[in-house]
């Protein structure tokens, strides 16, 4: 049934007309004083208040020192072999989600179907870039296993991969490595790290000496795949090259049994890059 | 610790900003289901299983998971270690602490250690040693190729800083053989910051409780505990057996002390001159190769405590006491191992079963504090008839009971901030009259209890005769003085418990700073008048409207407009009582009233998201920049930005440094504020 009207503002809806100080005094569940009444102010309010945004204080030396620290055991950490980088995420990752699924499905992984066309086409460049693990790499940090559950042995030994028989082929030591990173961005376009006692000094030449010995090596160091984790000096090319094996099978997450992407990887040498000179790594 | 909602989602962003997206899912799903096994993981997260394997593995190598496994059961339950988690968020002021009380190779050793998280000491040992051979190798090639030792000029590389000049004289990076690292890793194991991994360390406190628990029940007959006395007996034992498996994480400490380090504790703690000085063999005491260790987060939380009771000193008596104060909490908190106790663990059913609070004498101080430390600075100047010697010189050997915080104290110390200002310059002209320069010349008369304030002796000419005499006083006086003065502060910063003994009772100290904190919080939101009226509920409790009008000394109406505003920013609380027996609104009192805890709770809400926005705008500005940020990245550009970028660029680039700098220290500011109200 039509009521008439459009409902208007409060008019329709009965009850007596009252004034903004009617009104101010009934709706609050204290009395109000008649002579200091509260008026409620009617007006809209601005749409661009004036905002005095508080400013914070400059930080001291002390935090800076902090900061640094914490930004540089960071860079560290996503330097490990442990570090994985996420893909870059869809424009609608941000969306909010509502139950678990959906947040799943914000992290779709990066499969052949959602390449960028556009960045994706193996240029040279590409060999600078760093490599991107989707999985941490285990396989060649020592662990304290006995303080693991029975469940993750295979996994800390690197060997939870989906042909893992085959791949029993670490036997040497494992080592620790040490991250020899010692400075984040900054450092370059302040020229600060030049006033302490000469230690950081000390460490860009540190730094300069391990390019330095990457060069001496082979043009490892052009192609960037020697991280300064690996330590991969000692080990032989031969492993280099298992390495790179080791990085294609990690690409491919889902372990179904119909895998329709491995389709298409067989004839990996179509793009015709591959220049040969280490290895190949075709991966995208 | 409480784990909210604010506080999962940043411990997830947390781990994704540093050990990136994988564990950071699996965390969050843990947090948000409680504990799990794989299969209940690979249900929620749709992972497949070898993902959560990897990403299993790598969490607990970082201690940030606890695991339960049940004998002859094939499954684990893991379950998310929120401390852990969230005290990544301190690991640069964890770091630069380090450095500063035990040198920058500390500091080397530490942050490898919280990078790898367990790590066995062996391991360590060699990729030091690997390390430290390369160098040598390097530096070796270096001089075989440049003889005349021109710099690096000859090679590819810029030849800003020639590596010779530098390398030989510092000949080596900060630790120079394997020696001194075990001798740094025994100093850190010796100050607690490092512990032992043991069998227990990742079963969750609950799971250590039911298992003992259980245990202990076994040897009740009939599996059931009867009476009130059998009960608070089994509740001991509980406490004690829980005691001993926490202690097994220092059976690495306590061998080390068997291997004679408290012999050569002195020796070590000679200051920091040790950690770049020469290494010697004999401080290898034995550490064995195949001990586990990673960081103790207590005991760190312990030593970041006295750094900001040492401020909280500095704040409101001075700089020279603060430092006195800083060498007294560094002499107490070698026995003190964590911040706050546990409620079932540090049970006693017994007082003098609890263990005495550690005492610390005025000898013991005047032994480590600076011989540079000038204590006669910080002291101001009275008559000495103008003190009562018997009132500063009280000595209260009881831990003071509860209730020990005087609300009025707030009021006064809050409100005074404008007395306080002029006493300063009525002080300042004493000051010139001693020669001495006055660092703090505010509270710094020697004794509150003064016949005629604390500022009476305004710089007359008796002073002037008195001061030669004066001037004489010998260090362990002065020395005493600052105690004294530290002890007779409202704050309770130490207890003059014993002849020349001092103690420190944290937690009402502990209370007084939270309440400052707080205040200071509700200051900054609800401004002057809003901090006035909190102080006056806080001391009169709840009040009607009518009442607070009659004590405020504010119109009614700005004053229901505050308290309203404060109510929703949750600082203050109603409620409701009906002057009927049937409830009516209209003829209800509404009593206002202050509860610390949930305005504690409500600004810890707050920071939290605040610390969540913030790694969440450093994502969207990745986002934004992620062109230039992947060039930067690229191994041909990193470290050359200069040469390799259009000007275009590296403006970006800066820029985005300097917010992503702003916005974590935002991130570490707001944390000290949740250490204050939470951890400490």
């Amino acid at each position: 049934m039509f009521r008439g009207g459009r409902g208007g503002r409060g008019r329709g809806r009965g009850g007596p007309m009252m004034n903004r100080r009617e009104i101010s005094q009934n709706s609050v569940p204290w009395a109000t004083d008649p002579k200091d009444p509260i008026v409620l102010d009617g007006k809209p309010s601005e749409t661009y208040p004036a905002w005095n945004v508080p400013k914070p204080p400059v930080l001291t030396k002390k935090e800076e020192r902090q900061l640094d620290y914490f930004l540089i055991f960071r860079e560290q950490s996503h330097d490990s072999p442990l570090y994985t980088e996420p893909p870059p995420r869809s424009k609608d990752s941000r969306r909010r989600a509502y139950g678990q699924e959906q947040i799943n499905s914000r992290y779709a992984d990066e499969s052949k179907a959602t390449i960028n066309p556009f960045t994706a086409v193996e240029t040279y460049s590409k060999r600078f870039e760093r490599k991107k693990r989707t999985l941490p790499d285990f396989s060649n940090l020592p662990f304290a296993k006995e303080f693991f559950p029975p469940e993750l042995h295979a996994t800390l030994d690197g060997l939870d991969e989906p042909g893992a028989d085959r791949k029993r082929r670490r036997t040497g030591p494992k080592t620790l490595a040490l991250s020899s990173i010692t400075t984040y961005g900054a450092d370059e376009f302040e020229e600060e790290g030049e006033q302490g006692n000469g230690q950081p000094d000390f460490n860009k030449a540190l730094e300069l000496m391990d390019n330095l010995e990457k060069m001496d090596g082979d043009d490892a160091f052009l192609s960037g795949e020697e991280d300064d984790w690996g330590n991969n000096e000692d080990e032989d090319n031969e492993d280099a090259a298992a390495d790179a094996e080791a990085a294609d099978q990690y690409d491919d997450e889902s372990e179904d049994d119909y895998n329709a992407e491995q389709y298409f990887d067989n004839d990996d040498n179509d793009y015709g890059d591959d220049g040969g000179d280490d290895g190949g790594d075709g991966t995208f | 610790m409480l784990v909210t909602a604010p506080l999962a989602e940043f411990c997830a962003l947390m781990i994704d900003e540093i050990y990136g997206e994988l564990p950071s899912r699996i965390y969050a799903s843990l947090l948000m289901r409680g504990r799990s096994t794989i299969q209940q993981l690979a249900g929620d997260t749709g992972m497949n299983a070898r993902q959560l394997r990897h990403g299993l593995a790598l969490l607990l190598q970082h201690n940030l998971l606890y695991y339960h496994l049940d004998t002859g059961s094939p499954q684990c339950f893991y379950e998310a270690n929120v401390e852990h988690a969230y005290n990544l968020t301190r690991t640069g002021k964890i770091l630069e602490m380090v450095e500063e009380s035990f040198g920058p190779a500390a500091k080397d050793v530490m942050q490898t250690i919280i990078l790898t998280g367990q790590a066995r000491v062996g391991d360590l040992v060699d990729a030091y040693q690997k390390r430290i051979d390369r160098v040598n190798r390097a530096m070796e090639a270096l001089k075989a190729e440049d003889p005349f030792g021109n710099g690096a000029d000859s090679h590819e590389l810029n030849g800003d800083t020639p590596p010779e000049t530098k390398s030989e004289k510092k000949p080596d990076l900060l630790i120079s053989s394997t020696a001194q690292l075990k001798s740094i890793i025994c100093r850190l194991v010796d100050a607690e910051l490092l512990d032992a991994v043991h069998k227990t360390t990742y079963e969750s406190p609950e799971d250590l409780l039911a298992m003992f628990e259980a245990e202990i029940l076994a040897t009740y007959p009939g599996k059931e505990v009867k009476g009130n006395k059998a009960k608070a007996e089994y509740k001991d034992r509980v406490a004690e057996a829980l005691r001993k498996d926490r202690s097994g994480s220092k059976s690495l400490k306590r061998k080390l002390e068997q291997n004679g380090l408290s012999a050569k504790r002195r020796k070590l703690f000679d200051g920091a001159a040790s950690a770049s000085g020469t290494p010697d063999g004999e401080l290898d005491l034995g550490v064995d190769p195949n001990q586990v260790i990673c960081i103790n987060y207590e005991k760190c939380l312990v030593d970041l405590r006295n750094r900001r009771l040492m401020q909280f000193s500095a704040d409101i008596i001075g700089t020279t006491t603060s430092w006195v104060y800083g060498s007294l909490l560094k002499l107490l908190s070698k026995d003190v191992s964590r911040c706050r106790d546990d409620p079932i663990i540090d049970h006693y059913e017994k007082d003098d079963e609890r263990p005495v609070p550690v005492v610390v004498t005025t000898a013991q101080i005047l032994d480590t504090i600076k011989t540079g430390l000038d204590l006669s600075v910080g002291l101001g100047k009275v008559d000495a008839l103008k003190i009562s010697t018997a009132a500063a010189e009280k000595i209260t050997a009881q831990a003071p009971r509860k209730k020990f915080f005087i609300d009025v104290q707030a009021e006064v110390e809050g409100d005074a901030t404008s007395d306080e200002e002029e006493e300063e310059e009525d002080v300042k002209p004493i000051m010139d009259l001693d020669y001495r320069p006055a660092t703090n010349g505010v509270n710094g008369v020697n004794g509150t209890h003064v016949t005629s304030g604390a500022n009476g002796v305004n710089g007359t000419s008796s002073k002037v005769k008195v001061e030669p005499r004066e001037r004489r006083v010998d260090r362990r006086t002065q020395l005493r003085h600052h105690l004294l003065l530290l002890s007779e502060s409202t704050q309770g910063f130490i207890r003059h418990c014993g002849v020349d003994e001092w103690t420190v009772d944290f937690e009402p100290l502990m209370r007084a700073l939270r309440q400052v904190e707080l205040d200071s919080a509700i200051e900054n939101t609800a401004g002057r008048e809003g901090i006035r009226l909190v102080r006056m509920l806080r001391a009169k409790g709840k009040l009607d409207e009518k009442a607070i009008v009659g004590i405020c000394l504010m119109r009614k109406a700005d004053m229901l407009k505050k308290l309203a505003e404060m109510q929703k920013a949750g600082f203050v609380q109603t409620q409701e009582v009906p002057r009927e027996a049937k409830a009516d609104v209209k003829k209800s009192f509404f009593l206002w009233y202050f509860d610390p805890e949930m305005a504690l709770e409500r600004v810890l809400d707050v920071a939290y998201k605040t610390m969540i926005h913030s790694l969440q705008v450093l994502d969207m500005l990745r986002e934004e920049n992620q062109v230039v940020l992947s060039l930067v990245k690229r191994t041909d550009v990193k470290g050359q930005e200069e040469g390799k970028l259009p000007k275009f660029y590296i403006d970006k680039y800066a820029q985005f440094l300097k917010h992503e700098r702003m916005l974590l220290a935002q991130i570490h500011r707001v944390d000290d504020l949740v250490a204050v109200l939470r951890d400490y």
